[in-house]
């Protein structure tokens, strides 16, 4: 066990021997923080005082009320079969974040190389990484700094969708939370990378995306020859995804 | 509100009453932990990146890519030159137990290969 930092275990699991899943936070491990959730009423950009540029992405609501995040894939899938899609769209540099009209959230962690002099506001508590001053430590070299937000898992779990040999079109796969509100969600596929179909090679005729409301995650897929280059019919197709939904909102913006 | 653990609310919320979404952390919940990090330099045309993790297993992650003299932003991955209104910058990854596995393409609009870049990763201790 380090001897730096703050370790916190499952109650009745003692701290020093705790590992895995008995320990809840251990700031051994840099914590991914989230600075801020910008609400953009139409398509813009906004200086995010950083100094670098940062991973960012947009959350945006289509006229199902489903909520999609930014996924720059060339085919996309709608929330409901035949509905209309929203293509979030988000970038950054050292200055500013480019971003279509949503919620646009960015990381405290660097998408480029960049350094900031930006200091902890001096307020609640911070862990600086090994070998940094706390004081003067910048926000990537801040393992946890409870000024910014950490993402906090409701529920994690699998979820697969299929079609049988010759079937095509739109399904669906509902995950129930019933938090009340959008929580933010992300979807893994198979490949280890969140699904989307982005011409870097042949990808297949099946196309995923992830949608997030007010009591649900959904998983969505669509399924066809989008080029024209299949004879017979399709095989049957199957892929499990990987899904995490977080205590947190969407539309946090009080979050700033 | 748990009488173990470790919570601490944002500013402007009392932390024995405020709802879990307006918390800065909660013990109660698992986080998202960053287990590896790293940078690797991206040239014109092609490019296929290897990156031996080793961490045993298949971890949650965020890339993102940066093009610094055409695009001259930083976007996450997978993406596609049609999101991007830019050809020519695109890619997407795979990852494994073992290998982070990336391909991207830097070029100009006509597909010549040109440009520059990073290809950031974080691998996180959470597993997929």
């Amino acid at each position: 066990m380090s001897d730096y930092g703050i370790k916190v275990s499952k109650e009745g699991v003692s701290v020093q021997g705790a590992t895995g899943d008995s320990v809840l936070m251990d700031t051994t491990y840099k914590n991914l923080k989230y600075i801020k959730n910008v609400y953009l009423a139409s398509a813009g950009q906004f200086p995010h005082g950083l100094g670098y540029a940062p991973v960012a992405w947009t959350w945006a609501k289509d006229s199902q009320d489903w909520w999609v995040k930014t996924n720059p894939g060339l085919i996309n899938v709608p929330s409901t079969s035949g509905g209309s899609v929203v293509v979030p769209t988000t970038s950054s540099d050292s200055t500013n974040i480019y971003s279509s009209a949503g919620y646009c959230e960015y990381l405290a962690e660097k998408g480029y190389i960049g350094s900031s002099t930006e200091k902890p506001t001096g307020y609640g508590v911070v862990v600086s990484a090994p070998g940094k001053d706390v004081k003067t430590a910048p926000p990537y070299d801040r393992i946890f700094d409870s000024s910014f937000n950490t993402y906090k898992i409701f529920a994690s779990g699998t979820v697969t969708l299929s079609w049988a040999e010759g079937a095509e079109g739109w399904i669906n796969a509902d995950i129930t939370h019933n938090l009340g509100y959008a929580p933010k969600v992300i979807i893994f596929g198979e490949d280890g990378s969140e699904p989307a179909w982005t011409s870097a090679g042949y990808e297949g005729q099946e196309v995923f995306r992830y949608y997030s409301n007010t009591t649900k995650l959904r998983v969505v897929g669509q399924r066809a020859d989008f080029y024209g280059g299949i004879f017979g019919p399709l095989p049957a197709y199957s892929q499990t995804f990987t899904y995490f939904i977080f205590v947190d909102r969407i539309d946090d913006s009080e979050f700033i | 509100m748990a009488k173990y653990g470790l919570k601490i609310s944002r500013a402007g919320f009392d932390v024995k009453t405020a709802p879990d979404d307006k918390l800065a952390f909660s013990s109660e919940y698992k986080g998202l932990r960053i287990a590896l990090e790293g940078q690797v330099s991206l040239v014109a045309g092609s490019n296929h990146i290897v990156i031996d993790h080793n961490l045993g297993y298949k971890p949650f992650s965020i890339v993102s890519a940066t093009e610094t003299t055409i695009f001259n932003k930083t976007i996450r991955l997978p993406a596609s030159y049609a999101y991007l209104g830019v050809y020519g910058f695109y890619g997407g990854y795979t990852l494994s137990t073992t290998q982070l596995i990336a391909d991207l393409y830097l070029s100009d609009e006509g597909l010549e290969p040109q440009g520059e870049g990073v290809l950031k990763y974080y691998l996180l201790v959470n597993e997929i």
